[in-house]
């Protein structure tokens, strides 16, 4: 999906204190409808503290908002009764004394959903989910992975217009992971679900994310897409260049461009450059000056990692948002 | 209709519960013969020891029987829903269940009823099965409705002061155990309220304590009706409970809701924040 249309989240100066520790720092945020939008920082940033705050579990000590047009601290039952929140532990929702199926059925009658409409719409859910051929087993008899797909299958029974997904990869094992990510991205296609995702861990973020909004510390650091973010920072390349050369020429070449935080490993020397500069051409002058035999030279764009520590930094040593 | 059968649905999951794991079943029926055949076996000491008591009631046991009966009930019943909300804490459901406009009060409401009758339906075998031992007479169907009527009533009370208990789990922070609601109107009904003994072996400036808990009135109207002690008015006695009844549940919603936005305010819903 390209084209968003209008904000369907819209706060702004939220603020939350816990005792004397600031958990939010008058964070504005502002999420498209339809747009997979990704809350990214490390553990105690504020992420989960904010999901809370727009699902209406918790109340900000300052602050306003709307969230799909309803007031933040007016209409809460209203946008409670709109959004489906999927929480960081597996197995959170998920009942141990019922099977699969009665699972989906309890929720879709806390839920609102009644009769032959609730039946209909865990029977779909179940096939959405893949769970259809387990729908009489126990709920813990299947694997943790199903369970989280599961806790989402909960989320989305309902077709609420905004489903948060607080760390919904987190205690999972490889596959799973891929397959839950693999199933966000099919809701929000299948259902044009608005997704709110908390997470530390980057390359998801990298993945899925239409938006990223990085957070530490309870303050908002940056917030664009992925393309943006590393196309606006003033961050580093990391630049391969495998060549032949001597002892000698290896500390010539590490003297000269200390700045660049040189390695040499296997023939391979590693530099990281900032874009947008000319310390690529630089280091290729001073091979070429020095007949260092360049074999082969490669590139590798900033992670969103690198970006995030990036990010971080700058804010500490300059203290503004970037 | 749609609230009804939330209700419903957290009575059922009790059952399923209770049912897949029939041990707790049977323990919790024999935990509750046991303590009723304890105070029967108490009353029984102090009646054949006691010349006082002897004379005094005609039938002490009898009367023992009916108060630990329906304070035994009305015990369990102010209890459950701040067990329902600690459990429900403690298994980190209790988010989940508040992003449901009426999840937590599906639970609170459904797992209360649920324990009414699961607890009745005991209370209800032991009375049948002692009745002959501790000699209760048998009485009319009359009399048996008019019963019914008044213990409801005095049911809906017991709701409301188990409303403002269980908002002690998030005003107070009181996350398991014992709770101060439960455990003050516990400890006052089974001294003042008359129990195990009439009230009227305190002296008078003592008496006024045992009255303001619903107890009272509702174990005055049983053992009347069982004449197991002096007649009451029944119309002026239902209309205390229907009082007590009324501004119990109106301050146990107040309470109860309040507590929610306390929580809601300072992230009390869920184990870590």
């Amino acid at each position: 999906m390209s084209n968003f249309a209008e904000n369907i989240i819209n706060l702004s100066n939220i603020t939350k204190c816990f005792g004397s520790e600031v958990a939010l720092n008058s964070v504005n945020i502002s999420v498209k409808k339809g747009e997979i939008f990704t809350v990214l920082g490390k553990n105690g940033a504020g992420k989960t503290t904010l999901i809370k705050i727009i699902c209406t579990l918790l109340l900000p000590d300052k602050g306003s908002g709307t969230v799909l047009g309803y007031d933040l601290l007016k209409e809460d039952k209203k946008i409670r009764a709109n959004v489906s929140l999927v929480a960081p532990t597996v197995d959170v929702g998920v009942d141990p004394v019922l099977t699969v199926y009665e699972n989906l059925m309890f929720w879709a009658v806390v839920y609102g959903l009644e009769g032959y409409e609730a039946e209909k719409r865990v029977k779909e859910t179940l096939k959405i989910l893949g769970l259809y051929e387990v729908r009489d087993r126990w709920a813990m008899e299947i694997s943790a992975g199903m369970r989280q797909k599961l806790g989402i299958g909960r989320a989305i029974l309902v077709r609420h217009p905004i489903l948060f997904l607080d760390e919904p990869t987190v205690k999972l094992d490889v596959e799973s992971k891929f397959t839950i990510r693999n199933f966000i991205k099919d809701v929000r296609e299948r259902f044009g679900t608005t997704i709110l995702l908390t997470t530390h861990y980057y390359d998801e973020a990298e993945e899925l994310s239409d938006r990223i909004m990085i957070i530490d510390k309870g303050n908002v650091l940056a917030v664009d897409t992925l393309q943006s973010l590393k196309a606006k920072l003033s961050s580093a390349e990391t630049i391969y260049i495998k060549a032949e050369a001597s002892n000698e020429q290896v500390k010539s070449i590490f003297s000269m461009f200390s700045r660049f935080m040189p390695q040499y490993k296997n023939g391979i020397f590693i530099f990281k450059v900032p874009i947008f500069t000319d310390g690529m051409e630089e280091i290729l002058k001073v091979f070429v000056e020095k007949h260092i035999n360049i074999v082969e030279i490669s590139g590798k764009s900033p992670s969103l990692e690198e970006i995030f520590f990036f990010v971080v930094d700058a804010r500490y040593k300059k203290n503004e948002k970037l | 209709m749609k609230n009804f059968k939330i209700v419903l649905l957290f009575m059922k999951l009790r059952l399923r519960s209770m049912l897949l794991y029939p041990t707790g079943l049977v323990l919790d029926i024999v935990r509750e013969y046991v303590n009723i055949g304890i105070w029967l076996f108490v009353a029984l000491f102090i009646k054949s020891v006691s010349l006082s008591v002897q004379q005094t009631f005609t039938n002490y046991v009898g009367y023992v029987f009916i108060g630990v009966l329906i304070f035994q009930n009305a015990d369990k019943l102010i209890k459950q829903p701040f067990l329902s909300l600690s459990k429900a804490f403690w298994e980190k459901r209790l988010e989940i269940y508040d992003t449901s406009p009426f999840g937590m009060w599906g639970l609170v409401i459904g797992e209360f009823l649920f324990t009414f009758i699961f607890n009745g339906l005991i209370q209800l075998s032991i009375l049948l099965l002692l009745a002959n031992f501790v000699k209760l007479p048998f009485i009319s169907l009359r009399a048996v409705l008019i019963f019914t009527v008044d213990y409801l009533v005095f049911i809906i009370g017991i709701f409301g002061l188990s409303l403002i208990s269980a908002s002690t789990f998030f005003t107070l922070e009181v996350k398991q155990g014992r709770e101060p609601v439960s455990w003050t109107v516990g400890t006052l009904v089974r001294l003042f309220s008359g129990v195990y003994y009439p009230i009227t072996l305190f002296p008078i400036y003592l008496r006024w304590i045992g009255k303001v808990f619903p107890h009272y009135y509702i174990l005055r109207i049983a053992r009347s009706l069982l004449g197991l002690s002096t007649t009451v008015n029944y119309g002026s006695t239902f209309i205390i409970l229907l009082t007590f009844a009324v501004v119990l549940l109106i301050l146990g919603i107040y309470a109860f809701k309040k507590s929610i936005l306390i929580a809601e305010k300072r992230s009390g819903m869920s184990v870590l924040v």
